[in-house]
């Protein structure tokens, strides 16, 4: 009961900035909302999609935001796994980033399907799930078990931290193995998510194995640098120590993905245009342009500098010694990686489309509210957890 | 006081009976026809997968559609469900040579089957899309045109390809859904149940033919234009939300009829027919000519083949 009143005052306690925030938060979730109830009425025409492109925005959304969920392993793992003491102090705001993102994912499916209240086909014993043969029907299942995994694991570190509990038989016996799990969990979500696309033989784009590996790849480069972000603004709001180590840690695991990343889009580039087979138009058409459309070159080069910029940004930065390198770096690492993996894995894959013809496609801006909204709500979702846990954990982070 | 007394077990049988009755007579009372009583939308909400349905349940979903679809469009639809006969297994075959790309099959099968034609709410719905090549480039896809002017008469210097469903043996639509909505009957063509789709295109992503269409919007069909004669699992109307695509007119192939873009062709270049009777016409052709299967790379399988008479 104590708890519950603790986290009552910390929701509704807060300084000037805090309530704008939250305010202009739910001013964008109620603008999104109202997009989203008027689609419900009317259907996905209003969007852009087509039968030439029955994805876009929402899944390109999707995507990278399955790859932030996966991607808190980068806490776990140095946390569990090796014993790092500081990063075990702040593995909560990992997981909590993973609840988070798995929650935003989920919303850009939920508002992206024809018929929302069937979703109960998915959910046996109701409903019928096509598994071994359909990997979407694998995504149902580790994505929402991600999620029961990670609430969990927030709640139990909260359960402890509020009544000062020593490690003991749950801690053990119930908290470790779980958090094992989660790790190989995580791996599991953004790989299945990958093979959505890779097991798809329609789409040569697609259809390639380097897809899971570049998607953990770029999942292990974004969530650190995030993580920077969020623990520096911790440190700032709550007036708290971070370890040096810590920030040092996360921005090297960083560094390294996104060498591999950078690796993997070099070899990407190889393979397509040496080969120049029928299968790469797609890559033509997100790197130079096909037949005069050329909207695209401008996003694909840009995510790939922004990538290297960030690259180079990192050891820069001494590894964050040098705070305000490090900061642009952690910003520009996640919009290059929001936009290869988004839109650079999408909307490339239908052009051209099955029977060989070139169309564009670009989120109009009833697609573009639905997803603001998605990340809006994020955000509001993150922030309340962080008021809430920061200060029950403080006492032990102190 | 004795009122205990009087209480025996008789009357508390006689209590709960009565109160048993009181249950179910008051529609009856009033003279209100029970199944009236029902909520179709609830009820509909509620209907299994139609493959797990018993004969009743695949009878009221029937009956409830018909009601559903009087209101839409004051018509009364008739809709089978009727099963696939046994020794049957379909193939489609194509003579490019002779195709003239008059489109009348598309337009035919857009009619038969209640497709969206298209307007402000939704997008147009056809099953079928004809690439035009000129004569002396290879069958590239990207080579042809889908969007020719039409003329009078064919264009010598041009051939043209009609695609529609290919209907998969190995069906990469069918292993993506994740519901289990669409499948393959027992005589090779694949189906969708409209009313257990869940409209999250795994299966138009997965369909290597651009054979699946999904309705973007509510359909625009007028009431003056809806074919009546429908099957629970090929046109019956359809609703927003959900994907359809080429079904061989299964209405019409379940009453031993030829597809409709079989009978709307004036050339004459489609052939349709049991691949299970050797006496059929396609044993014919595969004994006489060479034919093909788009992207045989794929092993899809497909059960449409393409021939060339002339040459």
């Amino acid at each position: 009961m104590k708890l519950i009143g603790n986290i009552i005052m910390a929701l509704v306690k807060g300084k000037p900035l805090y309530y704008i925030w939250i305010a202009s938060l739910i001013a964008v979730i109620v603008w999104g909302g109202d997009a989203f109830i008027h689609q419900c009425q009317e259907g996905l025409i209003l969007s852009m999609l087509s039968d030439s492109f029955p994805w876009g925005f929402q899944i390109a959304n999707f995507v990278f935001l399955v790859g932030v969920a996966a991607g808190a392993v980068t806490l776990i793992i140095p946390a569990y796994f090796f014993g790092n003491k500081a990063a075990r102090e702040w593995v909560f705001i990992g997981e909590a980033l993973a609840i988070v993102a798995v929650i935003m994912a989920l919303l850009c499916i939920l508002t992206d399907i024809g018929h929302i209240e069937r979703l109960w086909h998915l959910i046996p014993p109701f409903g019928i799930l096509n598994l071994p043969s359909s990997l979407l029907s694998w995504d149902v299942l580790v994505v929402n078990g991600y999620l029961i995994i990670n609430i969990f694991l927030v709640l139990f570190l909260l359960w402890k931290g509020f009544y000062n509990k020593a490690r003991g038989f749950f801690h053990r016996f119930v908290f470790l193995p779980v958090t094992y799990i989660s790790i190989l969990w995580a791996f599991a979500i953004h790989s299945i998510t990958a093979y959505i696309f890779s097991s798809m033989v329609s789409r040569p784009y697609w259809n390639n194995a380097l897809m899971a590996p570049k998607f953990i790849a770029t999942a292990l480069a974004t969530d650190p640098v995030v993580m920077i972000l969020v623990l520096l603004l911790i440190a700032w709001r709550f007036k708290l120590m971070i370890h040096r180590e810590l920030i040092n840690l996360l921005a090297k695991i960083s560094f390294f993905s996104l060498g591999a990343t950078i690796l993997m889009v070099l070899s990407e580039l190889f393979f397509e245009f040496y080969s120049g087979t029928e299968h790469s138009q797609s890559a033509l058409y997100w790197w130079v342009g096909l037949s005069g459309h050329s909207g695209l070159p401008l996003y694909s080069w840009g995510s790939f500098a922004l990538m290297l910029i960030g690259f180079l940004l990192l050891p820069l930065s001494g590894f964050g010694v040098r705070k305000a390198i490090l900061i642009p770096a952690c910003i520009i690492i996640p919009i290059g990686i929001w936009i290869e993996k988004g839109i650079g894995v999408i909307i490339p894959a239908y052009v051209p489309n099955n029977l060989g013809k070139i169309y564009d496609y670009w989120p109009n801006i009833h697609e573009l509210m639905i997803v603001a909204a998605i990340w809006a709500l994020g955000l509001l979702l993150y922030t309340l957890i962080l008021k809430v846990t920061v200060p029950i954990l403080k006492n032990k982070i102190d | 006081m004795n009122w205990q007394k009087t209480i025996t077990r008789r009357t508390v049988l006689k209590l709960l009976g009565g109160l048993g009755l009181m249950s179910v007579t008051p529609s009856m009372a009033l003279g209100v026809d029970p199944k009236k009583k029902k909520n179709d939308f609830m009820d509909e909400f509620f209907q299994k997968n139609y493959r797990i349905m018993s004969k009743k349940e695949k009878q009221e979903a029937v009956e409830r559609l018909q009601r559903r679809y009087k209101k839409e469009y004051g018509k009364s639809v008739d809709i089978s469900t009727k099963d696939a006969h046994d020794g049957e297994k379909f193939v489609y075959l194509l003579d490019i040579s002779r195709c003239i790309g008059c489109r009348k099959c598309v337009t035919a099968c857009a009619e038969e089957n209640n497709t969206s034609r298209g307007g402000e709410t939704s997008s147009q719905i056809q099953y079928i899309q004809v690439l035009k090549f000129k004569k002396g480039k290879t069958m590239r896809l990207e080579e042809g045109d889908a969007e020719y002017e039409d003329i009078q008469g064919p264009d010598p210097d041009a051939y043209y390809v009609p695609i529609a469903c290919q209907q998969c043996e190995n069906a990469p639509c069918v292993n993506a859904c994740p519901t289990k909505a669409t499948w393959i009957e027992k005589e090779g063509i694949s189906v969708v149940d409209y009313n257990w789709c869940i409209g999250c295109r795994m299966c138009v992503n997965a369909c290597p033919y651009g054979a699946r269409k999904f309705n973007w919007g509510k359909p625009e069909l007028p009431p003056n234009e809806l074919n009546v004669n429908t099957h629970y699992l090929s046109n019956r109307p359809r609703t927003k939300g959900v994907v359809e695509k080429c079904h061989f007119c299964l209405q019409r192939v379940r009453d031993g009829k030829y597809p409709q873009c079989h009978k709307a062709c004036p050339a004459g270049v489609r052939k349709f027919g049991n691949l299970l009777d050797p006496s059929s016409e396609v044993h014919y052709i595969f004994k006489k000519y060479k034919v093909f299967r788009l992207k045989e790379n794929l092993n899809t399988e497909p059960r449409f083949y393409y021939y060339s008479s002339l040459g």
